[in-house]
């Protein structure tokens, strides 16, 4: 039982690792996108819940009536400058956050995220 | 749009300051060009884009306590004001922008670490970067049982938020956050990094659990004032109780509101209870014209009142009770407080809210609503100004109008009246209405607060909501009320109204302001408080 775990753990561990190799840097892009998009973005833009009506999300909802998704993150349409505008503008309540907040190569995650599922 | 330059500093002066920064933490963390420094500007700003804009010269973003004490000494070289926030989320009572114009911005958000939590004596010691987000996921990560009290939103600082003597939602002492710290680090305006309560004595093993220490005990000086940089804070934290259980009380009667607080007072102030949520279910009403026209009449009746939620069998007054503690104990509170709210209103109601036990999943976190009651952050409270289905057309933020006034349901019936009057004078709608309820962030007052809206583009409207804003401290002073906290552009305005004995309280400030910060650097009229050689600039 031992040994299987073990190969197991040997022949996953192969798989990241290659997996790891085989990582474009826009793939490193996006990851870190997410999680930088996650801890500033996701506690106003997650997608809501039953008891969990994410401000953001509601207000985009409000705004696009449902011809887009309320969530940022399962938008399609949005661009980098877009994003980089809202995140050193603000808009309505939101206000603008500061390069020690997200700098601009969390900016940059933040729009190669948000922009992964466009269409070409 | 220009960036102002410190007053009484030339260009030269300035850039020569700037060079000096730079050298003292790193190019990268001196930010000085008008893309950057207008990302310090308050996104709530009542006076957006009007000359009087209170707007930074430059920010300054330090890593660690050796060089805040660097920043402190080349301001002092060149006399440069210098305005601290912890995190600069203090939205709708300034943000991040200072006090005085051309003040350079020292943001501490870089300084980010959480020193100590500890669960089994409760209590934590941090940086001020440290956001109430980044304590909670700290907490949950290393599964500590212990709770945060968090305000709304959870993004800001732990440490700027009591300094602004900010509040929360939980049980008793824990809502007070400055009243709840224990102990602090702070840089004074001669470079010295000075520790308050037991951290004045060193090695000592009690920083997060005795506050006063030995002697005088100073820490208020740092909290809504301008007599230091705090770079540590201690601060008591709430074990994680076995149960929670909420419930409503409903109130049939308009006048029952005054037993109602009285008894809600002694569940309170015994610790019974934790924070109590009154609220008016009459309120929804104010929606629809005729009932609002009916309502504010001057010489309505308590009788008209009583008919009109009668007529649409709705209470008059609720209030959400909460209780923690042993899975025992909550259910036996939950019963007495029943017994003892029914036996001072007659016709009075009862509803079980909700029940929980600890810990939570984290699925179990994300399903409950009213978060905050738990110690769990979020940014729910967004909700009540953004653009929704009942909001299509949102503001752009609000100054706080958050006014102290005595826990009473006698003094929640004047106060209306006090703030709809001034409303009136202006010739505007009643802000607070005859439904309007007290917040009860405060251990042992209330507060009326409101949102009033602020716009990127309407200066006019600006300019009538500061007119309000003005009004309202001016009408509260006259009823014996006083703002706990104000956005820069009122904290003039409202020290003024604590002042008692030709101001003695303030010149007492000041006297000590000009002694331990002759040049006058930190944060120049931050809460009323202006160095001899700029007290000229007190509105």
């Amino acid at each position: 039982m031992k040994l299987t775990l073990s190969i197991v753990a040997l022949v996953s561990g192969l798989l990241m690792s290659s997996h790891a190799q085989a990582r474009t840097p826009e793939a490193t892009k996006i990851q870190k996108g997410k999680k930088v998009y996650d801890y500033w973005c996701a506690t106003c833009h997650a997608p809501s819940t039953a008891n969990s009506k994410y401000p953001g999300t509601e207000a985009l909802k409000a705004k696009y009536e449902g011809s887009l998704p309320g969530a940022l993150a399962q938008r399609t349409d949005l661009s980098a400058d877009v994003v980089k505008y809202f995140v050193r503008n603000g808009v309505s309540v939101m206000p603008q956050f500061r390069k020690t907040e997200v700098d601009d190569a969390d900016l940059e995650a933040i729009s190669a995220y948000l922009t992964r599922n466009n269409r070409p | 749009m220009s960036l102002p330059l410190p007053p009484n500093v030339s260009q030269a002066q300035f850039a020569a300051a700037l060079g000096k920064f730079r050298d003292a933490i790193g190019n990268r963390w001196v930010f000085d060009s008008e893309d950057e420094v207008l990302l310090y500007r308050d996104g709530y700003s009542p006076l957006r884009d009007e000359p009087e804009e209170l707007l930074p010269s430059a920010a300054l973003a330090p890593q660690n306590v050796e060089e805040v004490q660097a920043i402190v000494r080349i301001a002092n070289e060149f006399k440069i004001p210098l305005f601290p926030v912890s995190t600069g989320k203090n939205l709708g009572y300034g943000g991040s922008s200072p006090n005085l114009s051309g003040s350079i911005v020292v943001d501490l958000k870089r300084m980010n670490k959480i020193i100590e939590v500890d669960d089994r004596r409760h209590f934590c010691i941090v940086e001020p970067g440290v956001s109430y987000f980044d304590l909670y996921r700290h907490i949950q990560d290393n599964k500590l049982k212990v709770w945060i009290d968090c305000p709304d939103p959870g993004w800001g600082s732990v440490v700027g938020n009591s300094l602004d003597h900010g509040v929360g939602y939980t049980y008793g002492h824990h809502r007070d956050h400055f009243g709840n710290h224990c102990g602090m680090e702070v840089v004074l305006a001669n470079g010295e990094v000075m520790r308050t309560g037991m951290g004045a004595m060193p090695g000592s093993k009690t920083w997060g659990e005795y506050k006063y220490g030995y002697g005088p005990t100073v820490d208020g000086l740092f909290a809504q004032g301008n007599f230091g940089i705090v770079t540590k804070m201690g601060f008591w934290l709430m074990p994680e109780p076995e149960a929670y259980i909420s419930g409503t009380v409903s109130v049939p009667k308009r006048q029952d509101l005054i037993p109602l607080v009285d008894v809600v007072n002694y569940l309170e102030h015994t610790g019974t209870i934790g924070m109590p949520n009154y609220g008016s279910p009459l309120d929804v009403l104010m929606t629809d014209s005729e009932t609002r026209e009916f309502v504010l009449r001057p010489d309505i009746t308590d009788a008209e009142f009583d008919r009109l939620a009668a007529d649409r069998n709705l209470a008059s007054w609720t209030c959400e009770l909460q209780f923690y503690g042993a899975k025992q104990s909550v259910k036996a509170n939950w019963e007495a407080a029943q017994t003892r709210l029914a036996a001072a209103i007659p016709g009075c109601t009862f509803k079980l809210n909700n029940e929980f036990r600890f810990p939570m999943t984290p699925e179990q976190q994300e399903a409950v609503h009213q978060k905050n009651a738990l110690g769990i952050p979020s940014m729910l409270i967004f909700s009540q100004g953004a653009r929704s289905d009942l909001n299509p057309t949102p503001g752009d933020g609000h100054l706080w109008f958050a006014s102290v006034i005595p826990k009473s349901g006698e003094a929640i019936f004047e106060a209306q009246k006090v703030y709809a009057k001034a409303s009136h004078e202006l010739g505007l709608p009643p802000v607070f209405s005859p439904f309007a309820f007290p917040w009860t962030w405060m251990y042992r007052a209330f507060v009326m607060i409101s949102g009033l809206p602020v716009s990127r583009t309407d200066m006019d409207a600006n300019k009538r909501n500061r007119k309000l804003f003005s009004a309202f401290i001016k009408a509260g002073a006259e009823a014996g009320y006083g703002e706990y906290r104000a956005p820069p552009a009122f904290q003039d305005q409202v020290s003024d109204t604590y002042s008692f004995n030709s101001h003695v309280l303030r010149r007492f400030t000041e006297t000590m302001k000009d002694a331990v910060d002759p040049n006058g650097i930190f944060a120049p009229g931050r809460g009323g408080i202006w160095p001899k050689h700029l007290r000229e600039k007190r509105k």
